[in-house]
C-alpha cells in the first residue's frame, strides 16, 4: 500500500472481498485430517453394534488378531483401566447422570455403537479383520420413540436413568392460570420434528502421534472446537492438558455436529499411546449415519390462552426431545430441548409461559446440535400457534403477527432473552411488501373459489446467537464459552501474525479476521495470516459454533490492534522524541505520527511499523513479543446464577 | 478376504502427464491409489459409494468417481486430479477462476470435485442453460453453498472458456 495508514478506517469491512482462502481449495491444497500422513501410522477399524439394545454376551477377538497386518485389538475389558469414559455434564439437578464408553462395557444402546477395534498396517487389512470379530448379543426390547420411552414398563436403555429421561425442567413465567382464565378460547396444537442427519461432506476423522519421550500427545482431528476436545481428551485419557496438542486442520463442513466429542474419535489418541505407534481413523459414510450426532427430533404440544381479538396471553408448551443413548459432551442433553423451549414465545409479547420440557432416552443415536439447535422447533411452534389463531378468528396470518408482536424495547421474553432494539412491525411489513403478499392472498382469494388452492406462509424469527456464559449456564451447559481470543504480533517484516480462537470451516473467517484487523491497522487482507485451529499455535478460544466466531473473536481482535496501535504511537513519540499523549489517541492523530515517522525513516510504511527505522530495528524492538496483543473478548451480560430458583424444576414429573 | 500375492497386478497410469508404475492389489479403489501411494490428496472421500461425487477425477477426459473405480481399471489410462487443473505459472485455470470470483464453495471439500466435474460438463455442453447446469452438476454434492453460487461459477466459467449463450434462469 501506498503512503501512511488509515487507522480504524472502515474500508474492508462491508466491502466486497474476494476470499482469499479459496485459491488453496480450489488447487486441492485445503489440508483435512485424512489428508495428514505419518510414518508408520497404524489403521483403525471398529466393530459396530448391530442391534439397537442388547447385552453384549462376549466379543471373540483372536480370529481378528491373527488377521495378517493386524497389530492389535480391543474391546472394552482391554482398556478401561487405562481411560475413563466420556462424561457430559450438566449444572441441572433433574440430570441423570450417564457414561459413554469408549468401547460398549456389557450392553449396547444405539446400532453403530463401538464394540471392538482392530489396528492394522492398513485399512483394507484392519476392515478384514474386524470382520472376523465375534460378538453374541442378548438382544433386548429397543426403545425407537418418545411415548414408547415415556410409558410405563418401557425397557430402561440406562439403569442411572431409570426413567428414560436424561434431564427435564419445569418453568414458570408470568401468570399462565391467569391468562388461561381470561382467554376466549384455546387453540392446542401438536408438532413434530423429524430427526435430521448433519451429513458432513468430511466425515469425522482423527489421526494421533503419542510422543512417549516427553509423554506428549499430538492430535489432529474434525472439530469445530479444537481446545475443548484438548481438554475433553486430557481428562479421558489421563494425559495433562499442557501435553496435548490438538491441530483442527480444515473440516469438510462441520453443522454443529463436530463440536461434539465422539468415543471412537476419543479412541484413536489412546491407541497412539498404548501402541508407540501413530493412528488415524476416517469415519466411512455408513458409520457416520449411523453414529454422528443427529438432530431436531421433537415433539411439541403446546397450548395458547388466546383473546378474541388475537392477543395470545399465554402458552404452556410440552416439550419432549427425542435425545437418544447418549447425552454428548460438552453440551449435554440439555441444550436441544432447552433452546427450543426458549423459543416458542418468539417474537411475541407474550409474558406468561409455563413449559416443561424432557430429554428423552431412546436407542438411536444421540441428539446434538445442529444449525440452530432447537430453535427451528421453538419458531414452528410460535408461528403454527399464530397461524391457528388466524384460522379460528378467521383473521390476516399477518394481522395476528402484527397484534401480537413486541413493540417496546428493551425486552425480557419469558424465556430471559434481553431483546434490546428492534421494530418487528416494520420488518414484517417489508417483507410483505417485497413479496407482493396482499396481491397474493387475492389472488389465491380468487384462485380458491375457483377449486385451486394455494397459500402462502410467514414465519418470523429472532435470530440468537453469540450466546454469552450467562446464556450457556441458563441451558445447563457448564462448559461454556463467554469470551474468545485474538493474539496479533507484528512480525519483523511489519506484516501481522493474527491466532485466533475461532475455527473457519466454510465461513471464510481467514478473510473476516484479515479484513478486521487490517482495517484497524491500515494494512491489506493479504498482510494479516490470520492463524486458527491448533492448541499449540492459538491462545484457549472456543471455536466455531452458534454464530459467534466473528463476534467474539473479531472484537477481540480490534482490541488486540488498538494495543498494538497504542503500543506502536509510544514508539513513534519515542522516535519523533514527542509525549506519546500530543500524538492524541483518535486515528487521526496516529496517521499524523506515523506520516511524520515515515518521512523520517525515509520510506513509506505501515503506521505502527514506520515509528522504527529499519536500521535500529533490532535495538529498538528485543522480539516481535514486544508487539504482541492477547486478548479477550467477553460475551454476554454479567452471568445470572445457574442456581436460581427460577432455572430449577420446581414440579415433579407429570407424565 | 485378504488378497493373496496373485491378486496383485501392476498398472500403468499416466496423472497429469507423469506415468506412474505401481503394483497394487485388484481390490485397491483408484481414489486410494491416488491419495495415498502418489499423495494426491486434493481428491476427497465423502461417501466411498459412489454417491457424493466428492472423488471426481477425470479418467481419459470424462468425470469418474475414483472410490467405486478399482486401480486396475485405470490401468494405461489418463487421469487428470484437482492437482493437474491449474497451469503450471501459478494462475489458476479459468475454471478455479470462475469459482473463486463467484464464492462457488465454503469448506472446500466438495470443491476439487465440482472444478473436474465443471470441465467435463461444459466440455459436453459448452453453453449451458442454468437448469442444465443445475442437472449437469447434480452428481456432486455441496452441504455449505445451496449450489446458486456453484451455479453462476459454472455458467461464469462457460462464458470465460468461450461458450456463451442467453442464460436464461
Amino acid at each position: 500500500m501506498a503512503g501512511a495508514a488509515d487507522l480504524g478506517e472502515r474500508r474492508l469491512v462491508g466491502a466486497r472481498v474476494r476470499h482469499v482462502e479459496d485459491p488453496k481449495f480450489l488447487t486441492g491444497q485445503g489440508m483435512y485430517t485424512d489428508d495428514f500422513k505419518l510414518p508408520g501410522v497404524l489403521h483403525a477399524a471398529f466393530v459396530r453394534s448391530t442391534h439397537g439394545h442388547a447385552r453384549i454376551l462376549s466379543v471373540d477377538l483372536s480370529a481378528a488378531r491373527e488377521m495378517p497386518g493386524v497389530v492389535a485389538a480391543y474391546a472394552a475389558a482391554d482398556i478401561e483401566d487405562e481411560c475413563e469414559p466420556i462424561k457430559a455434564p450438566c449444572s441441572y439437578d433433574t440430570y441423570c447422570q450417564t457414561y459413554q464408553d469408549l468401547l460398549a462395557r456389557e450392553k449396547v444402546r444405539l446400532v453403530g455403537e463401538p464394540i471392538a477395534v482392530v489396528v492394522a498396517e492398513d485399512r483394507y487389512l484392519a476392515e478384514d479383520a474386524a470382520d472376523m470379530v465375534a460378538v453374541e448379543y442378548e438382544p433386548l426390547e429397543a426403545v425407537t420413540s418418545i411415548e414408547q420411552a415415556m410409558a410405563d414398563g418401557a425397557p430402561v436403555v440406562h439403569e442411572a436413568a431409570p426413567e428414560n429421561v436424561h434431564v427435564w425442567f419445569h418453568r414458570h413465567t408470568g401468570d399462565v392460570n391467569k391468562a388461561f382464565e381470561e382467554a376466549d378460547f384455546t387453540v392446542d396444537i401438536e408438532l413434530r420434528t423429524q430427526r435430521y442427519a448433519a451429513v458432513c461432506m468430511e466425515p469425522r476423522a482423527c489421526l494421533a502421534r503419542w510422543d512417549g519421550a516427553v509423554g506428549e500427545l499430538t492430535v489432529w482431528m474434525s472439530s469445530q472446537t479444537p481446545h475443548l476436545f484438548r481438554t475433553a481428551l486430557a481428562e479421558i485419557l489421563g494425559v495433562p492438558e499442557h501435553k496435548v496438542r490438538v491441530i483442527a486442520p480444515y473440516l469438510g463442513g462441520g453443522f454443529g455436529q463436530k463440536t461434539l466429542l465422539h468415543p471412537d474419535e476419543a479412541l484413536v489418541p489412546f491407541l497412539a499411546r498404548k501402541l508407540g505407534r501413530p493412528v488415524k481413523w476416517t469415519s466411512d459414510r455408513s458409520e457416520d449415519l449411523m453414529v454422528s450426532t443427529q438432530a431436531r427430533e421433537q415433539v411439541h404440544k403446546a397450548s395458547a390462552a388466546v383473546r378474541a381479538d388475537g392477543r395470545v396471553l399465554g402458552i404452556r408448551a410440552d416439550i419432549y426431545a427425542d435425545n437418544g443413548a447418549y447425552s454428548c459432551w460438552p453440551v449435554s442433553a440439555a441444550l436441544d430441548m432447552g433452546q427450543a423451549a426458549d423459543n416458542v414465545t418468539g417474537p411475541y409479547d407474550i409474558p406468561n409461559y409455563e413449559r416443561r420440557a424432557y430429554a428423552v432416552v431412546t436407542n438411536k443415536a444421540p441428539m446434538g446440535p445442529y444449525r440452530g439447535v432447537g430453535r427451528p422447533h421453538g419458531c414452528l411452534t410460535a408461528e403454527r400457534i399464530m397461524d391457528e389463531v388466524a384460522r379460528r378468528l378467521d383473521m390476516d396470518p399477518a394481522e395476528v403477527r402484527l397484534k401480537n408482536f413486541i413493540r417496546e424495547f428493551p425486552y425480557v421474553t419469558a424465556s430471559e432473552f434481553h431483546l434490546e432494539s428492534g421494530d418487528y412491525v416494520a420488518t414484517l411489513q417489508l417483507g410483505l411488501d417485497k413479496f407482493g403478499y396482499k396481491e397474493l392472498r387475492q389472488e389465491h382469494a380468487e384462485l380458491a373459489e375457483r377449486g385451486i388452492y394455494r397459500g402462502v406462509g410467514i414465519a418470523f424469527n429472532v435470530e440468537q446467537s453469540a450466546h454469552g456464559k450467562s446464556e450457556w449456564e441458563r441451558k445447563g451447559v457448564m462448559i461454556a464459552a463467554g469470551y474468545d481470543t485474538a493474539e496479533m504480533r507484528v512480525e519483523p517484516d511489519g506484516k501481522v501474525r493474527l491466532a485466533v480462537g475461532l475455527h473457519s470451516h466454510g465461513q471464510g473467517q481467514e478473510t473476516t479476521m484479515a479484513q478486521i484487523a487490517a482495517d484497524q491497522l491500515g494494512l491489506e487482507v493479504e498482510d494479516v495470516n490470520v492463524v486458527f485451529g491448533d492448541t499449540g499455535q492459538v491462545p484457549y478460544g472456543f471455536g466455531s459454533y452458534s454464530s459467534r466466531a466473528t463476534i467474539y473473536c473479531g472484537g477481540a481482535t480490534i482490541l488486540a490492534a488498538q494495543d498494538i496501535v497504542a503500543k506502536a504511537k509510544t514508539i513513534a513519540a519515542h522516535m519523533l522524541e514527542a509525549n506519546p499523549n500530543d500524538l492524541g489517541s483518535g486515528p487521526g492523530s496516529s496517521r499524523c505520527a506515523a506520516t511524520r515517522a515515515a518521512q523520517c525513516s525515509g520510506r513509506t510504511w505501515p503506521s505502527w511499523r514506520t515509528t522504527v527505522p529499519p536500521s535500529s530495528r533490532r535495538e529498538s524492538i528485543p522480539g516481535s513479543t514486544r508487539f504482541a496483543s492477547t486478548w479477550r473478548r467477553s460475551g454476554g451480560r454479567s452471568p445470572t446464577p445457574c442456581t436460581s430458583s427460577r432455572w430449577r424444576s420446581t414440579s415433579k414429573r407429570a407424565t | 478376504m485378504t488378497p493373496g500375492p496373485s491378486s496383485r497386478r501392476t498398472i500403468r497410469l499416466e496423472v497429469n502427464g507423469t506415468v506412474h508404475e505401481r503394483e497394487v492389489d485388484v481390490r485397491r479403489s483408484l481414489g486410494d491409489v491416488l491419495r495415498e501411494d502418489l499423495d494426491l490428496t486434493g481428491t476427497h472421500f465423502g461417501c466411498e459409494h459412489g454417491v457424493c461425487g466428492a472423488c471426481t477425477v477425470q479418467v481419459d477426459g470424462a468425470a469418474v468417481r475414483s472410490c467405486i473405480m478399482l486401480a486396475v481399471q485405470a490401468d494405461g489410462r489418463s487421469i487428470k486430479t484437482i492437482e493437474g487443473m491449474a497451469p503450471a505459472n501459478g494462475a489458476l485455470h479459468p475454471i478455479q477462476q470462475a469459482f473463486w470470483d463467484h464464492k462457488g464453495q465454503q469448506c472446500g471439500f466438495c470443491t476439487p470435485a465440482m472444478v473436474l466435474a465443471t470441465e467435463d460438463f461444459l466440455r459436453r455442453n459448452p453453453t449451458p442453460t442454468r437448469e442444465e447446469v443445475r442437472e449437469g452438476m447434480s452428481g456432486n454434492i455441496c452441504r455449505c453453498t445451496g449450489y446458486q453460487f456453484i451455479v453462476d461459477s459454472v455458467l461464469a466459467a462457460a462464458e470465460a472458456i468461450g461458450g456463451s449463450n442467453g442464460r436464461s434462469s
